[in-house]
């Protein structure tokens, strides 16, 4: 693995400064330098460490993705083609499978969001004990709180996408109370820190047994809560976000606003992030811009395909296969989203300002091609 | 009481330490030591924000003919009492001559600098060794150590005074001494400094003879 | 100690005093009735020692809210014929000034004396500086003692000058009179009985009419200090130097002649009245001299005064040399025109001028041994005591503000709590002035939006300072829709000038219950928004602080808990200890936070095992460390 002997000033530097931190939380709470209040993150004092894992786990410093794709893939990262113009997984990733999926009927019933796929999975991977524990964002779009949910009650309680980056991976620094697998639903910046924790054991990262990453095309910055309360929408139970919309729901009550309210609270970050769908977790979940009760999912790693299976087995999930018609539109978002921030990054790059382009110029230039 | 001759005017004394070391309690033991003993006393006191870590000084001055302001000229402090090496050190720099006597608490008080890893404290081997090249007698009191024989390391600073008193540096009485003590400290800890002043008194008498031998 | 000596009723025993405690019984010997002052070092002990003792003489003793009030009440006393004593520290001076120019136009009646403690060099202060020319500006006469003794002596007279010429009097201390002990001759106390009376026909009025009277009684203060003892001079009658001397140099003066064995060639006139000058007691020492030095303490005052005098009757005198401070040939430590003085000052100058040089009786220490010795010993900080509450509070606001993002400012203000202006206060403080110049500060900045500041401001104030100076800023703030965060630091006492306690502590001056005046109910009472939080509790407070700043407005967060060197003698510590083997010491993850960063003096670096450790003779056990600390390796004894 490529690795860079940096630390905390270089973090400060190339991150903060600049405005990049996802807020993921993988360098929040390990030592007592970088602290989060509800979804900010800040180093509050240098720590002079010239070698830090602040550095190393951080989603937007160099990171390895060939390295993590063969850990996270094994052989699978190999039968891998990037450079295939044609196919899906240059554009999507490592893809075993590709569904429209939602919670089966031996799911129950609760409120998540689209297909409700990740909480029924998360749901039950908790009681069937495969882990003891779920790192998950739980409260209402207003007043999001990092949970680590060990019953199926707590779950339940997180449903619902929040739109504000919240660094729950600070939650694996914190005693784990002997919890010995844990899940983790997380923003893709967040699955990939949880990919560099787990190499340089960070915290309990070892124990993350399931990955579940949330199709992610930009996440909330820190105004936006304050802001939510400004308007009066500090009690609304679900958020949603559709192309030109944002639809605040209050019990029956739903209130539109314009998508381009909210843009400004888009996080700078997410400007610069070119893996819109989680390319390093077990299993892609987002929706399909389609059919509202329905979640995209894509199966990735062996332990997400195995997950899966089971799952439509136990009726717990239930899946359809993607629309044929539809490819060329989710692989054209993606592609879009990532030419977008690899021109940028290419721009910033030539200006030596961001650390964390990490592709090889040929891959680049392949993407920029398509 | 017999009035003592001061072997020279005046005797300056410097009495130093950090914020809390009981710097000011030992400035008045001495002074009105000096007063029992029919001498005129004036004391300077340094202890702007004493209590909050910094280094503390007493200026001590005893006289008989004339009268003297309460801080001593640079070079001519005659006995340094030193609750700290490093203060100590730093009152010699400053007031030091040829044959200052020295009295050290060999027990550090590390500064704050020197606790966060911006500085370092010297070797106390390597200080004390220079300070004997340059003053006529260095006497090195492990007072916080005697002190914490009797269970309470505050008291550091009346086996100082003790060993100011064994030290025969300066014309005092042990018996004045204690008589002060006894005054100046409260009823229920008085047999305490008491044994605290004869551990310090003791030590120098022993550190004296070793050297005479 | 002093205490018991200042009562003593044994005329001519000799007892050793500091020259607040000699200033103290020198009111006693007064006979004074009404005590009130704000505490402020290098002063507070003279009040504080009235405190102790007032009982025992059933006078009366108060710490007041600030020393404008201070001076208020005491002149009350003073119209209704009682003798009364204010002191206060110089910046004091400025916070009584208002009322001290008014008054001193109407006069007062019975004995009023004003002692101000001015702080050359700034031992305890922010600011030196010389009060004499804020006390000849208002036209109050000045008394300027040399000794402990003086000191005593004059703070006496004081009194009866002040009934005298019906108005007030200043006696002007040091830092090395105050802190300084000496031997004082106990004199008899004068009987307190004494009835108030304030007369419906008396009346002390302020019109500017009155200036020529105040002038007039200039005039006769003059004519008294012409008689006066404490002015006087010593050597031989004739001498071509003469040196001019006040206070604290007077000693040093004489030190350096005779240790350049120069006394029988200069001649020392020291007035002890500086205001209004002794003109023929000075013009008859100016007469057939050649050379005059002036040795004085803080800023020319003296000097000035005498070559105004000079100039006015220069014909009628030879041509004379000055050196002093305005000349720039006698310089403190920091340069001329500032600063202490000393008897190596003095002996440097005159043996300049007279070309006598001077040989010390003992050898002194080679330059190069002092410099090798001095490169070993590295300095020693000002450092927040074992854990003090501030440490936690600075803490805090500093992660509140990083975590909040937008630069944000600390206005700092007055006490212990001013360290946050240093490094044992991790740098905080944007400014630092004055008592409650923090929300003054901060209501301007906040107001600065349509110029293009939007950084969030916060305003840190103590207990003692918000009810001194801190609540009409708050009001104004308030008024004018200012937009800020007022933090005021709790700890229950007036920390830094000795525990004194303030409105809010319950007791008074004399140790009695005392009504508790809650700063959040005055808060609330004015219309603020107001938090009370536990600095102990980092992670709450932080919230909170963040949630405050947030919000419009000026609102006001409390950050409570005990000094700690008041909890440390009042509860029982409980211990805390280092698991060692959980210390990530110099690794990533740590990097000796809590003895490189937090630097509380009892966070200590066992360099053998190079881990962390707790020096137990000095932890308070407060706990903070505990939660701070990133390995959990700091716990308390019985959960290791």
């Amino acid at each position: 693995m490529k690795v860079s002997p940096k630390g905390a000033p270089q973090l400060k530097e190339e991150v903060f400064e600049p405005g990049l931190c996802t807020a993921c939380g993988g360098c929040v709470g390990y030592c007592p330098y970088i602290k989060a209040a509800a979804d900010r993150v800040a180093m509050i004092y240098p720590c002079n460490c010239e070698e830090g894992q602040c550095y190393q786990v951080c989603p937007r410093t160099l990171t390895d993705l060939p390295f993590f794709r063969a850990q996270v893939f094994g052989e699978r990262a190999l039968e891998f083609n990037k450079f295939n113009q044609d196919s899906l997984e240059a554009v999507l990733g490592v893809c075993r499978a590709l569904y429209f999926a939602r919670a089966g009927a031996a799911a129950g019933s609760f409120q998540g969001q689209y297909g409700g796929v990740t909480t029924s999975l998360m749901r039950y991977v908790l009681a069937t004990g495969k882990i003891d524990g779920a790192l998950l964002v739980g409260g209402k779009p207003a007043q999001p709180r990092p949970v680590l949910a060990t019953t199926i009650q707590q779950v339940e309680a997180c449903t619902g996408s929040k739109y504000a980056a919240f660094p729950t991976l600070s939650m694996l620094y914190q005693p784990t109370q002997n919890l010995s697998s844990l899940g983790l639903v997380g923003r893709p910046c967040q699955v990939t820190a949880l990919r560099k924790m787990q190499q340089v054991k960070a915290g309990a990262a070892g124990q993350v047994k399931l990955a579940i990453g949330l199709f992610c095309f930009w996440s909330l910055g820190p105004e936006f809560i304050p802001w939510l309360i400004e308007m009066g929408l500090g009690l609304i139970d679900k958020m949603d976000v559709t192309v030109d919309e944002v639809l605040f729901q209050k019990g029956e009550e739903v209130i539109r606003q314009n998508l381009a309210e909210i843009r400004s609270f888009i996080k700078p970050s997410c400007q610069l992030c070119y893996d819109p769908v989680a390319e390093l977790a077990d299993l892609a979940v987002g929706s399909t811009e389609y059919e509202a009760d329905w979640n995209t999912l894509i199966v990735r790693s062996q332990a997400g395909e195995n997950l899966v299976k089971e799952a439509l087995q136990q009726d717990i999930l239930e899946v359809k296969p993607y629309p044929k018609e539809r490819l060329p539109l989710l692989k054209q978002a993606v592609l879009t989203k990532k030419q977008r921030v690899l021109q940028a990054l290419k721009a910033e790059k030539e200006n030596n300002r961001v650390g964390y382009l990490n592709l090889s110029p040929a891959e680049i230039n392949f993407y920029l091609k398509l | 009481m017999q009035k003592e001759t001061l072997l020279k005017e005046p005797v300056n004394l410097i009495i130093t330490g950090v914020g809390g070391q009981g710097n000011i309690l030992v400035s008045e033991i001495v002074a009105q030591t000096g007063c029992r003993q029919e001498w005129n006393v004036v004391v300077g006191e340094s202890y702007g924000l004493s209590q909050r870590g910094g280094a503390v000084s007493s200026h001590v001055r005893l006289f008989q003919h004339q009268e003297y302001g309460p801080i001593i000229p640079i070079g001519e402090a005659d006995v340094i009492l030193g609750f700290e090496p490093l203060e100590a050190a730093r009152q010699v720099v400053d007031y030091g001559h040829k044959n200052t006597c020295l009295i050290i608490n060999s027990h550090p008080v590390y500064p704050i600098g020197v606790l966060r890893g911006k500085n370092k404290y010297p070797s106390l081997d390597l200080l004390f060794k220079k300070l004997r090249e340059m003053v006529a007698e260095v006497l090195i009191i492990p007072a916080t150590k005697l002190a914490s024989q009797l269970g309470e390391t505050v008291v550091q600073n009346v086996v100082m005074v003790g060993a100011l008193a064994g030290s025969g540096c300066l014309p005092f009485r042990a018996d004045t001494f204690i008589e002060v003590i006894k005054k100046v400290v409260p009823p229920k800890v008085r047999t305490l400094n008491e044994k605290a002043f004869y551990l310090g008194l003791e030590e120098a008498q022993k550190i004296k003879s070793l050297k005479s031998l | 100690m002093g205490w018991q000596d200042i009562v003593r009723e044994e005329p001519g025993k000799q007892v050793l005093l500091n020259g607040n405690e000699a200033m103290a019984r020198g009111a006693l010997e007064a006979g004074v009735h009404f005590v009130s002052a704000y505490p402020g070092s290098p002063s507070s002990e003279v009040t504080g020692v009235l405190a102790q003792v007032s009982k025992n003489f059933n006078f009366y003793v108060e710490w007041s809210v600030n020393e404008i009030v201070a001076l208020e009440g005491a002149a009350g006393a003073s119209f209704a014929g009682l003798r009364a004593l204010c002191t206060m520290k110089a910046d004091g001076l400025n916070v009584a000034y208002d009322f001290l120019t008014s008054m001193n136009l109407g006069g007062c009646r019975g004995g009023l004396v004003l002692v101000v403690a001015d702080d050359p060099f700034g031992h305890s202060s922010l600011k030196e500086y010389d009060s004499r020319f804020l006390a000849a500006a208002a036209w109050v006469p000045v008394l300027e003692p040399s000794t402990v003794q003086e000191a005593r002596d004059m703070v006496k007279w004081a009194f009866a000058l002040s009934e005298q010429i019906k108005g007030p009097v200043i006696v002007r201390s040091v830092t090395r009179i105050s802190h300084s002990r000496g031997i004082v001759t106990l004199k008899a106390m004068k009987q307190m009985a004494q009835e108030a009376d304030f007369k419906p026909t008396q009346q002390f009025h302020t019109f500017a009419r009155f200036h020529q009277e105040v002038r007039e009684r200039l005039k006769q203060v003059e004519e008294l200090f012409a008689v006066s003892p404490f002015n006087f001079s010593f050597g031989p009658e004739k001498a071509d130097l003469t040196v001019f001397t006040c206070g604290t140099g007077w000693l040093y003066t004489k030190e350096a002649l005779f240790s350049l064995q120069l006394e029988d060639q200069i001649k020392i006139v020291r007035p002890g009245t500086p205001f209004p000058l002794p003109k023929q007691f000075i013009l008859g020492h100016l007469s057939g001299t050649k050379k005059v030095v002036f040795i004085e303490e803080t800023r020319p005052f003296l000097e000035e005064k005498v070559l105004a005098l000079y100039a006015l009757h220069s014909e009628n005198l030879s041509q004379i040399k000055f050196y002093g401070k305005a000349t720039g040939h006698v310089a403190g430590l920091r340069g001329p025109e500032c600063g202490e003085m000393n008897t190596d000052i003095v002996r440097e100058v005159l043996a300049r001028l007279t070309g006598r040089p001077y040989h010390a009786s003992a050898a002194p220490l080679t330059k190069e041994e002092k410099k090798s010795l001095q490169a070993l010993l590295p300095p020693r900080d000002y450092v927040l005591c074992p854990g003090c509450p501030h440490r936690a509070s600075f803490w805090v606001v500093k992660s509140a503000l990083a975590l909040e993002g937008n630069n944000g400012m600390v206005i700092g203000d007055i006490g212990c709590y001013s360290m946050g202006a240093m490094e044992t206060g991790f740098n905080l403080f944007n400014t630092l002035h004055c008592m409650g110049a923090s929300a003054g500060i901060a209501n301007g900045l906040s107001k600065l939006q349509s110029y293009g500041f939007k950084q969030p401001v916060v305003a840190m104030v103590g207990d003692s300072t918000f009810y001194h100076a801190v609540i009409p800023a708050l009001i104004n703030g308030r008024w004018n829709k200012a937009n800020y965060l007022c933090i005021v630091l709790d700890n229950g006492v007036t920390a830094m000038t000795g525990h004194q306690p303030h409105p809010g502590s319950g007791k008074n001056a004399v140790g009695e219950e005392a009504e508790v005046i809650s700063i959040e109910e005055v808060a609330k009472s004015l219309g603020f928004m107001v938090k009370v939080s536990d600095p102990f509790r980092y992670t709450e407070a932080i919230h909170d602080v963040l949630k405050l700043i947030r919000m419009p407005g000026l609102k006001i967060l409390i950050l409570r808990q005990p000094c700690a060197l008041v909890a440390n003698r009042e509860q029982k510590r409980r211990k805390v200890v280092v698991r060692q083997e959980l210390c990530r010491g110099d690794a990533c993850g740590c990097m000796r936070f809590c003895t490189r960063v937090w630097g509380c003096p009892a966070n200590v670096w066992d360099k053998k095992h190079e881990v962390a450790a707790i020096d137990p003779a000095i932890c308070v056990g407060c706990g903070v460390c505990i939660e701070l600390c990133p390995a959990g390796a700091i716990v308390w004894e019985g959960n290791d």
